[in-house]
Formats: structure tokens, C-alpha cells, sequence
């Protein structure tokens, strides 16, 4: 009996140091470009989420489609190469880039400083939104009310964070917050009551409250930026130059401004204020300015 | 694959704190789960196994209901759908009540879980050979005699490794609850991830969690197979 044991015990150590060696062993050796794996294969990969309305969803039909689906297609169009959609949530979207499963991540991604420690972003944020907090009709007049309530977060999110600071500068009572696998699920939550506000950038809350938003309503305004970049792998200048300069030209020539009026437009399906388009004040360099960089 | 390791990242401070917290947690989770599934396991295997016909069919809706469904559906129905089903008052107390995802939790997991365990017990209580009870009954032995002395030390016997595996499956379950915002193992490791964006060593943490307890968990129930169940003759 005893030796039947050992066996087992040394076939699991086995197990265990294979697998540790295994993910151990391959570090060290110089990388190639992403952009010359994407020009040599023909494919990019893209990380795009599917439960972030209107930058993400699937429609009635099933199909994959939001703002970030369109510009990933409009980027691999100009990058001359198939596009490869990677189902990522706000969880993996970042490891997904770390590890290489994907080339870059286009999905409802705020640039923040902890993220940029592990990954890089193009320039510029193709969308300016941000975080509100969103709760029933006159329970709240101030992000202060908020101090010491249940507040659902889409878990992921960078709402996490910036919630608490935001509340905690303001010299309030620490929130509960409730973490949620999905957007959706937040907004449920808020509707049954079992959380007394949700916070998440504006335009997704507008997207996921959609009809039964009217009941609804923002507590004060934005508190915390959404600068909605691009990610793309760390330390890879080649690349997150190219991805950069291809976003760019897509703004310069056009196609980002149909692909924004189709979503957020005065008659796009979900209108957005003006404010939310990188464009910069009238003050710097004319009317309409778009923010990017000159040749 | 190009990754490298930083365990110092998700093991310090607040996170460390977080993981403790979702160990305790999930152990408190698969032992209340485990328990409560056995007890309704062990009352609905006697519905079952009743002559009544109401009681039996009652009993045999529930278990195949109990099958049937996927444990995450039963977690999201008592969160979700459960409050809704009562007067206004009460499902605002249960909507506000912030243990109500650790208890929808607890009771989806056991009730997925005593469907399949009345099913192993009542296997159990049947595999027990009709003869020995019809001669214990010509002996004259009262029928809570034979309960006690010739069908339950048997039928323990028989379900005991099926029941193991199936606890040892409900353990596993329990990593369910972070669908309910409930603060266990996953979760801690999921929320870490999402602000270290350390998945890789997260998941390897949650893994060595997992892998531990079920391990230790049937290598218990082994040596109370070989030490205490076996048949002394």
C-alpha cells in the first residue's frame, strides 16, 4: 500500500515540475515585432470584447458588432492584413496582450497608469468618455451621497479603483463595491436593488441601460477620465508606432469620422456631446482640430 | 512563450489579505454547501424511496430538476429570480441584504448537489441484496433493527466513493460563486488579475488552492475507506 502511494505521490511532483519548467524555461531570447509576425502572416489579432454596448456587443443576429469592431476592421483594412477577432472581457484584456495571445486590443480600454506599467497604448485615445456613477432617480444629488452604499463594478473595470478615490478624497466613507461579470449584470443588480448605484464610463452605461435608462440618472458628472485607447504589447515601439500612425491616418482621411457618426453621431445610433470626439479646443489650432501628430 | 513571473505583485499587502480572505471563504462555502447537500440528499432519497406515490413523485421531480440544471443557472435563479418571487416587502429585505450572494451561493450549490447525491445514497440503500432483509424479517427483527444494523452499514459502504467524488465535484462548484460577486478564492484571484493584470500567477495560486484540498479530500476519504468502513471479518 505504501509504495503504490509513493508512486502516485511522485508521478504528481512529475506533473508539477514539468508544468513549472515548462512555463519557466522560455524567457530571455530577443522578440521580433509584432509588426513583422503581422506583415509575415497576413493576420492581426485583435482582442475585442462582446458585452460592452454600443463599443461592443453582439447584435439581434449574433453578429459581433459596436464602435471598437468597426475601427479594429477599418485598422486591419489599412494594415492590408485579415483581421483576427479574439474574444477577450475586461478581466483578460490585458493578460491576453501580456502573454501574446493577442497583437492589440481594441475594447472599451481607458488608459490608465497601472495599465501602462504592463502594456502600451497607441496614441491618441480614439474616444474621450468617462466614469460616472448612475443610480434611481433623486436617491443622489452628490458623488459624496455615495459614501458607505453598495456600488456595482463590472469586475475589471478601472471604475474599482477610481470609485473609491474619488469618494475617498472627497473625505467620505469607504463604498461597498460589488464586482459583476458583466456590464449587464451591474445594471440588473441596480434595478432589483441589490446595489444603490453602478459606475462605468458613460457611454456603456448608456448603451447597457438603453430604454429603461429614464428611470435613471447620473450622480453629478464625470468623475475620473476614460481615455479609450488602443493596447497594444509592451515595450514594442515598431509596432504601437504603426498601430498609432494607421489610427491616425484614419482619422486625418475620414473613415474614423464615418465609423464615429455611424455610432455616436447626431443621428448615430447612440449620440454622444460632441466633446467625446479627440478633438482639440477651437483655442489650439483651429475649428475641429483632430489630435493628432503632424507629419 | 515569453511571460515572466512576479509573485511578489499579487502576494503583498491588500492582495495577500484579499486571498486569505477568499481561502476562508471558500472553504466555509464547500463545507456549508457539502453538508446541507448531504442532509437534503439523504431526506429526499426517503421521498424517493417511499411507497406513497405523491411523496415519490414529488421526490423524483426534484432530483431530476436538481440534475438537470447547471449549477451556475440554480446560483443565478437565488440571487436574481428568487427575491422576485415574493411580496414587496420581503424581496426588498432580501435585495438589500449584502449576505444574500453568499446564500443564494450556498443554496444553488446544494441543491445542484443533493439531486445526484440522494441518487448515489438511494444506489447505495439498493444494492443492499433483498435476501438478507427478507431473512432478517423472518428472524423477527423490527424494521428499524434492520435499518440500523443490515441496510445502512452497507449501503455507508457502497456510497461512500461515489459520494466523495461528487463532494469533491461540489468543492470544485464553489469557484461558481464569483459569478455572484461573493468574495472567494476566484474572485480574489479574478480581482487581483484585473488590477495586476498577473493572470497567469493568479490562476497557478487558485490552481495550487484547488488542487490541494481536493487532494487532501480524497486521500481522507480513502484512509476512512480502508481504516473505519472496511468489513471486519
Amino acid at each position: 500500500m505504501k509504495k503504490f502511494n509513493w508512486k502516485r505521490r511522485m508521478a504528481l511532483l512529475l506533473c508539477l515540475s514539468v508544468m513549472s519548467g515548462g512555463l519557466a524555461g522560455c524567457g530571455g531570447k530577443k522578440q521580433e515585432s509584432v509588426l513583422d509576425k503581422v506583415t509575415k502572416e497576413g493576420v492581426v489579432h485583435v482582442g475585442t470584447a462582446n458585452n460592452n454596448p454600443p463599443m461592443n456587443y453582439l447584435d439581434e443576429d449574433g453578429n459581433w458588432t459596436g464602435f471598437d469592431v468597426d475601427l479594429a476592421d477599418a485598422i486591419a483594412e489599412a494594415l492590408g492584413v485579415k483581421i483576427e477577432r479574439v474574444v477577450v472581457n475586461n478581466k483578460t484584456r490585458i493578460s491576453f496582450l501580456a502573454n501574446g495571445t493577442v497583437d492589440m486590443v481594441v475594447s472599451n480600454l481607458s488608459h490608465t497608469r497601472s495599465r501602462d506599467e504592463q502594456i502600451d497604448f497607441a496614441e491618441p485615445a480614439y474616444l474621450w468618455t468617462g466614469k460616472i456613477a448612475y443610480a434611481k432617480k433623486g436617491m443622489f444629488n452628490e458623488l459624496t451621497d455615495l459614501a458607505g452604499k453598495r456600488i456595482a463594478v463590472d469586475q475589471g473595470s478601472n471604475a474599482y479603483i477610481a470609485i473609491q478615490q474619488a469618494i475617498e478624497e472627497a473625505n467620505g466613507e469607504a463604498p461597498e463595491i460589488q464586482t459583476f461579470q458583466s456590464n449587464a449584470e451591474c445594471f440588473l443588480a441596480l434595478k432589483q436593488g441589490k446595489v444603490d448605484a453602478f459606475t462605468q464610463d458613460s457611454v456603456i452605461i448608456a448603451g447597457v441601460a438603453g430604454k429603461e435608462g429614464v428611470d435613471y440618472e447620473p450622480i453629478s458628472g464625470i468623475y475620473s477620465p476614460g481615455l479609450y485607447s488602443i493596447g497594444v504589447p509592451l515595450d514594442d515601439s515598431k509596432w504601437r508606432d504603426k498601430v498609432s500612425f494607421v489610427l491616425q491616418d484614419l482619422m486625418k482621411n475620414g473613415k474614423y469620422d464615418e465609423i464615429y457618426d455611424k455610432w455616436f453621431g447626431p443621428d448615430g445610433m447612440y449620440p454622444l456631446e460632441p466633446s467625446a470626439k479627440p478633438v482639440l479646443s477651437k483655442d489650439a489650432f483651429g475649428e475641429n482640430e483632430l489630435y493628432v501628430w503632424p507629419d | 512563450m515569453n511571460y515572466e513571473f512576479d509573485w511578489q505583485a499579487i502576494l503583498s499587502g491588500q492582495y495577500l489579505e484579499w486571498i486569505l480572505q477568499g481561502l476562508q471563504c471558500s472553504i466555509s462555502l464547500m463545507i456549508l454547501s457539502s453538508l446541507i447537500a448531504v442532509a437534503i440528499g439523504v431526506f429526499v432519497t426517503f421521498g424517493n424511496l417511499s411507497t406513497n406515490p405523491l411523496i415519490h413523485f414529488i421526490s423524483s421531480v426534484y432530483i431530476e430538476l436538481c440534475r438537470n440544471i447547471p449549477t451556475l443557472i440554480w446560483l443565478l435563479f437565488f440571487y436574481y429570480v428568487f427575491p422576485e418571487l415574493f411580496p414587496e416587502k420581503i424581496e426588498i429585505a432580501l435585495n438589500s441584504s449584502t449576505m444574500l450572494n453568499y446564500w443564494a451561493a450556498i443554496a444553488g450549490l446544494s441543491i445542484s448537489s443533493s439531486g445526484y447525491i440522494s441518487e448515489i445514497i438511494r444506489g447505495g440503500i439498493m444494492a443492499v441484496p433483498r435476501e438478507q432483509i427478507a431473512a432478517a424479517y423472518s428472524l423477527g427483527h423490527s424494521k428499524a433493527h434492520i435499518w440500523k444494523y443490515i441496510i445502512w452499514p452497507q449501503a455507508i459502504r457502497n456510497c461512500f466513493p461515489p459520494l466523495v467524488t461528487r463532494i469533491i465535484h461540489n468543492v470544485k462548484n464553489t469557484s461558481l460563486a464569483l459569478s455572484l460577486s461573493v468574495h472567494e478564492i476566484m474572485w480574489a484571484t479574478q480581482q487581483i488579475e484585473s488590477i495586476t493584470f498577473r493572470g497567469l500567477e493568479v490562476t497557478i495560486l487558485a490552481t495550487i488552492f484547488y488542487l490541494t484540498i481536493n487532494f487532501v479530500l480524497s486521500h481522507l476519504a480513502s484512509l476512512a475507506e480502508k481504516h473505519v468502513l472496511a468489513t471486519k471479518n
